[in-house]
């Protein structure tokens, strides 16, 4: 259904529709509550004390009369204080007015008090109201059974010129008050059979020794197991026999073990060093079978596997449902074990069969790339036998000659010394590598000669002639830069042709300058560089 | 320190003067969860409030099973209310052998308080296994309670799994020697059963025939050179803890 059509007339509003009136003392106040409607009843009552109660009434703000129904509590003796609606008919309804003044903390019993009274009343209202309360009372008072008698019931304030004691109220009003006398008595009556009750049922639990603090019986009762003792003797001995011989049994088996322990590590201790490694060997490939063999249904080969978690352990249905495979197929040809298929349908998540895209990650030992542990087999040197039976096939056979690793796909840096030069030619000299394999340029002697002494000075000045130089030598020599970058003035690169790319430069002009050079001016500025090596 | 009837002063360890076990406050021998449970629990605050050893008797023998914590909020039992009070009064050694003994005759709760209180209090471990043994020939029924419900044990075997096990009734035990290590240490004469006469019987019977009687067919490999004494408990290390315990 839909919604209903909001009412214009209606404000969108919990509260009650109807604006509240004012109110104004001494004229009856147009309400729809169901107290007041009361109220105006009993204000119709040609009573002219009434008056001043009403008039005294607060504005009925209320949402419903609070009347506390306790009938058993009629105590009529706090002066001012009342607990519970009167008897009689005028008492009744200054604590009508004086309990709706209360924030009533029985509202649910109000309820039916208002539905009661929004009923049409032709008559006064005295015993069809005696009635309602008498029936909201017993109401009331059936739902105080249920409980211990743990409500304390407020007590409202009647001012004294309200106030009443049975007896004035009485012989005001002869006439309504002996109907209503009846009734009270009859709820007096009610009252303490009430609690009569209550007090008996307390007694009883007590004696039946129910005790405060062990509410747990509803939910298991202790009497589910049975402690007497002597219900059948044979057969409590004959339990307690068979206890007590398997604890027997357990203790011997501890010592046997215990001595078998001893006994085995006094074997291995005789044995020798190979034979312990043997048995451990054989230990190990035992266990390792176990493992993987014992791996059956979950963990194959590519199979999706999920581990539910070491939490949820033990479950004897969950052990059931991972026993049973029959419906674990997601598809119609499923295999569990992808090592029969083509290499191209070997695919964790099905799905993705002939789609583009994604990693094809199988798993890490087809993936890795490296070849570790093949050095480690080699280093061993312990035979041929585990050579020819190593992983790398190709490197195998063309292993160097002293069982190195294979060196044909390494890059000439990495080389070994020893083959260095392709393949050790001739015992020459390799020389100065990487960022040292320029070519040296040829010596200018005499301009080295002058810059020979040392000095701060003298070898700035050098720096800068070499730097101009320099700068002048890029222009006309951009295509053939020197490989080092190096900038000292040692260099003699005024007049270098461009560098030769070889490692090992044959014996020439450079070389005889360059020795020379280096000969000369290392005792000539040793002082000098060691100075400023000492930085 | 007996009638201290606020147990907060007991279980306040910084001004703590009394009788100290394995060197520390008695009450430290169960977990502070546990504690907290017990010391908020409705049986402690009505019924163990200024107990002393007298009045504690009177409390145990009301008793009507053991058990540790239950429910889903962990309830302490009666019984751990009352370990927990006799942890706190800590009571000579022969108010404790009377419990075990005479009052134990009559009021098997109570001998299993006093067992259970023995295991956790004292210190030496040869005492507390010949205090204990002798309660193993004790075949009466227990009523335990269990987490979600209830069980039936028995003294015995209540007493065999305070010597074995590391967990009982919501508590672990200190730790103790095993037996077999006692033994080893000549602390400790090997146990005799009870069943002692018997056993010699049965092991004759064995030496003569293949099997054993018929009511006892896990006797049928026996031995032949373990007599009815040599016998002892096993390390209590590799019991695992069954549904003995009530956590």
């Amino acid at each position: 259904m839909p919604p209903p059509m909001p009412n214009p007339a209606k404000r969108m509003t919990a509260n009650p529709a109807k604006p509240v009136a004012r109110y104004r003392p001494g004229k009856p106040v147009a309400e729809q509550e169901s107290s007041d409607e009361e109220e105006e009843h009993e204000e119709e009552q040609p009573q002219q004390p009434q008056r001043k109660p009403q008039a005294r009434r607060p504005p009925p703000k209320r949402p419903a009369a609070p009347v506390q129904q306790e009938s058993e509590d009629e105590d009529e003796d706090d002066e001012g204080f009342v607990t519970e609606e009167e008897d009689e008919v005028p008492a009744r309804a200054a604590t009508i007015s004086q309990q709706s003044a209360n924030a009533a903390s029985t509202v649910s019993r109000s309820v039916p008090l208002k539905q009661e009274s929004t009923q049409p009343r032709s008559e006064e209202q005295e015993s069809s109201e005696e009635e309602e309360e008498e029936s909201v009372s017993e109401e009331s008072s059936s739902s105080e059974d249920e409980q211990p008698q743990r409500k304390f019931q407020r007590p409202t304030f009647i001012r004294k010129s309200d106030r009443s004691t049975s007896i004035h109220s009485q012989t005001a009003t002869p006439d309504p008050s002996a109907a209503a006398d009846v009734d009270a008595a009859r709820r007096r009556a009610q009252a303490e059979l009430h609690i009569k009750d209550k007090l008996e049922r307390d007694i009883l639990a007590r004696a039946a020794g129910k005790k405060s603090w062990d509410d747990d019986d509803e939910l298991l009762p202790e009497s589910m197991v049975d402690d007497t003792d002597g219900l059948d003797p044979e057969a409590e001995y004959a339990a307690w026999k068979v206890r007590e011989l398997k604890r027997l049994k357990r203790d011997r088996e501890a010592l046997i073990a215990r001595e078998k322990e001893i006994e085995e590590t006094e074997r291995r201790r005789n044995l020798t060093a190979e034979e312990r490694e043997r048995e451990d060997k054989e230990f190990l490939e035992k266990q390792r079978e176990e493992r993987e063999s014992g791996r059956g249904q979950e963990a194959q080969f590519m199979a999706r596997y999920h581990h539910k978690g070491a939490f949820f352990q033990g479950d004897e249905v969950a052990d059931v449902l991972k026993r049973r495979n029959v419906m674990g197929a997601r598809f119609e040809d499923e295999v569990s074990d992808k090592s029969v298929l083509p290499e191209y349908m070997r695919l964790r998540d099905m799905t993705k069969l002939g789609k583009k895209g994604g990693t094809r990650y199988k798993d890490l030992k087809s993936e890795d790339t490296g070849r570790f542990g093949d050095e480690v087999k080699r280093w061993r040197g312990s035979g041929g036998a585990d050579r020819a039976g190593a992983a790398g096939g190709g490197g195998g056979g063309g292993g160097g000659g002293k069982g190195e690793f294979d060196t044909r796909g390494l890059d000439e840096r990495f080389l070994p010394d020893d083959q260095r030069g392709g393949g050790g030619g001739g015992g020459g000299r390799t020389g100065p590598t990487g960022a040292n394999a320029s070519g040296l340029g040829s010596r200018k002697d005499s301009h080295r000669d002058r810059d020979g002494y040392g000095g701060g000075r003298d070898r700035s000045k050098d720096r800068e002639r070499a730097s101009h130089d320099r700068r002048k030598r890029s222009y006309s020599r951009s295509r053939s830069r020197s490989r080092s970058r190096s900038r000292s003035p040692r260099r003699q690169r005024r007049d270098s042709p461009s560098p030769s790319p070889s490692p090992s430069p044959s014996p020439s002009y450079h070389d005889r300058n360059r020795d020379r050079d280096r000969d000369r001016h290392r005792d000539r500025n040793r002082g000098t560089r060691e100075e400023l090596r000492a930085y | 320190m007996a009638h201290q009837a606020d147990a907060r002063r007991a279980l306040d360890e910084r001004g703590y003067t009394g009788a100290l076990i394995r060197g520390d406050n008695p009450l430290k021998l169960f977990e502070k969860a546990v504690r907290d449970r017990i010391v908020d629990s409705y049986y402690w605050k009505e019924q163990c409030f200024g107990l002393n050893a007298a009045t504690l008797l009177d409390r145990a023998v009301e008793l009507t099973f053991i058990g540790g914590t239950y429910g889903v909020a962990q309830k302490p039992t009666p019984f751990l209310c009352l370990a927990f009070k006799l942890l706190q009064l800590t009571p000579d050694r022969e108010i404790i052998e009377f419990y075990l003994q005479q009052g134990g005759e009559e009021f098997k709760y109570l001998r299993a308080l006093a067992a259970f209180y023995v295991r956790l209090a004292w210190e030496k471990d040869e005492e507390v296994y010949s205090t204990l043994e002798p309660l193993l020939s004790d075949y009466r029924k227990l009523k335990r309670r269990t987490r979600e419900s209830w069980q039936i044990t028995y003294v015995d075997q209540f007493v065999d799994d305070l010597l074995t096990k590391s967990r009982v009734c919501a508590t672990t035990l200190p730790k103790i020697n095993p037996r077999l290590f006692l033994e080893d240490e000549n602390r400790l004469e090997p146990r005799v059963s009870a069943l002692g006469e018997e056993l010699e019987e049965l092991d004759h019977d064995d030496e003569e025939r293949v099997n054993g009687q018929s009511d006892e067919s896990d006797e049928g490999q026996m031995n032949g050179h373990v007599d009815g004494n040599g016998l002892a408990d096993s390390q209590p290390d590799h019991r695992s803890d069954d549904s003995m315990d009530g956590d």
